[in-house]
């Protein structure tokens, strides 16, 4: 009786050890997408995106390994963009800015962090978007990428109804706040109205000139 | 009557009113793009209603609870939601802002930059709109001057500390910061057309009420 007990719980050891290592147990978090945002390279900026979009789109465990799989690819080829010109990987750059602050007794500083974007190129940006892109097939989003000009793009996902979840700019952060739509023929009034007073004036001086040449 | 004079006769009155015209329509313009600004401020409350489908543009309007560090309840806003309204009292401008920025929203109100803090975490909130329609008298903010966020959640107020002009290309303005505080921008120097330059003010929390 004492075998078979043994022999059962030996069994039972077994099967738990291998179900163990056959089933994936990294269950990704929100937070851990984030971290691996942050620990891949990418701006502050960027980083508080991320957070602002999962604060309130929430997906299952699995989707949030699939997008930290793809943030941790992206901090690969930022590890190569940094060796390329700065001779360290993001990790060390960041080692140092933190052994800087601790010596100095200032602040954590993430400079280099903008230092690294911009050594990066439009193919670096497309290669990251790109990224992006699959991630977002991977979890039944459509993400789209328009350029708006060199190493400026909008990135915008979609969820599969077709509804906006996010429209980000990528590159130049600034919003242009010059005109609006509704008020854009404002330039074409005031070039209207300029060209009616230079008209108004020209035509005038054309008069004066000939009354001028019919009084001699 | 010669020939030339009738002409001369005929042509001075609509000379003369193409000159008048031109300055009229053109002292009309900038009191036109205030009445613009008016109006967009009066029917924003129909425009908020539209929002949620504005031409081919859909956003999900999701509100997800939280609560901070400090204890304090806070509500996260999708993107395109509108989720505050702006007040600053000393340019008479009262305006919805809206979570994140496109086109379509910098129509209807002031747009929340998407990388910035959700309003009542600590860090830099950034606001902009357009120079000829909500932030029309951005400029003419003084330091002191005070300037309201009122949420579902709580109402928040700053105080103007400083304004600048800033490169479009110049990120620096709108990153994130460890302190408090919030950025308004809008175009510096041309009402008629898009300017490199942008106008920041620049102001400090001084009081966060939460409504819990």
């Amino acid at each position: 009786m004492k075998k078979t007990f043994k022999r059962i719980a030996a069994v039972l050891a077994a099967a738990t050890v291998i179900g163990t290592a056959s089933v994936n147990v990294s269950a990704a978090t929100a937070d851990d997408v984030v971290a691996a945002a942050r620990a891949a390279g990418f701006l502050e900026e960027y980083v508080q995106t991320l957070q602002n979009y999962l604060n309130v789109t929430k997906f299952n465990s699995a989707q949030y390994d699939i997008l930290v799989e793809k943030f941790s690819s992206v901090g690969e080829e930022m590890d190569e963009i940094a060796m390329r010109y700065f001779g360290k990987t993001v990790a060390e750059m960041k080692g140092e800015a933190e052994k800087d602050a601790e010596k100095n007794g200032t602040e954590f500083d993430d400079s280099f962090l903008s230092d690294l974007a911009d050594k990066m190129t439009n193919d670096n940006m497309l290669d990251i978007l790109d990224e992006m892109v699959d991630a977002g097939k991977e979890l039944g989003l459509d993400v789209t990428v328009e350029k708006k000009a060199e190493k400026n793009f909008i990135l915008t996902i979609k969820d599969k109804d077709g509804n906006v979840q996010l429209v980000t700019p990528v590159g130049k952060l600034v919003d242009r706040t010059g005109v609006s739509d509704t008020t854009e023929n404002s330039s074409a009034v005031a070039a209207a109205c300029a060209g009616a007073v230079v008209l108004g004036i020209t035509g005038a001086g054309v008069l004066v000139l000939r009354l001028r040449k019919n009084e001699e | 009557m010669s020939k030339k004079n009738k002409t001369a006769l005929i042509a001075t009155p609509f000379a003369v009113l193409a000159i008048c015209a031109g300055i009229i329509g053109g002292a009309a313009v900038i009191p036109a793009q205030k009445l613009s600004k008016t109006a967009g401020i009066i029917f924003s409350a129909e425009a908020e209603a539209d929002h949620e489908k504005i031409g081919e543009i859909k956003y999900v309007e999701k509100e997800v609870e939280a609560v901070l560090d400090d204890g304090n309840k806070i509500v996260y806003p999708s993107f395109g939601m509108q989720y505050a309204t702006l007040t600053i009292n000393s340019i008479d401008l009262e305006a919805p802002v809206f979570f994140g920025s496109t086109e379509d929203l910098l129509q209807q109100g002031v747009c929340q930059y998407i990388g910035s803090v959700v309003i009542g975490e600590t860090g830099n909130v950034v606001l902009d709109a357009h120079c000829n329609t909500f932030f029309l008298n951005l400029g003419d903010v003084k330091a002191g001057d005070e300037i309201v966020l009122e949420t579902s959640y709580g109402k928040f107020t700053y105080k103007m500390k400083e304004s600048t002009i800033f490169k479009e290309t110049n990120n620096a303005l709108i990153s994130p910061t460890k302190d408090d505080r919030l950025t308004l921008y809008t175009c510096y120097g041309n009402l008629l057309g898009p300017t490199e330059d942008r106008l920041a003010v620049i102001c400090e929390l001084v009081e966060k009420e939460f409504y819990n």
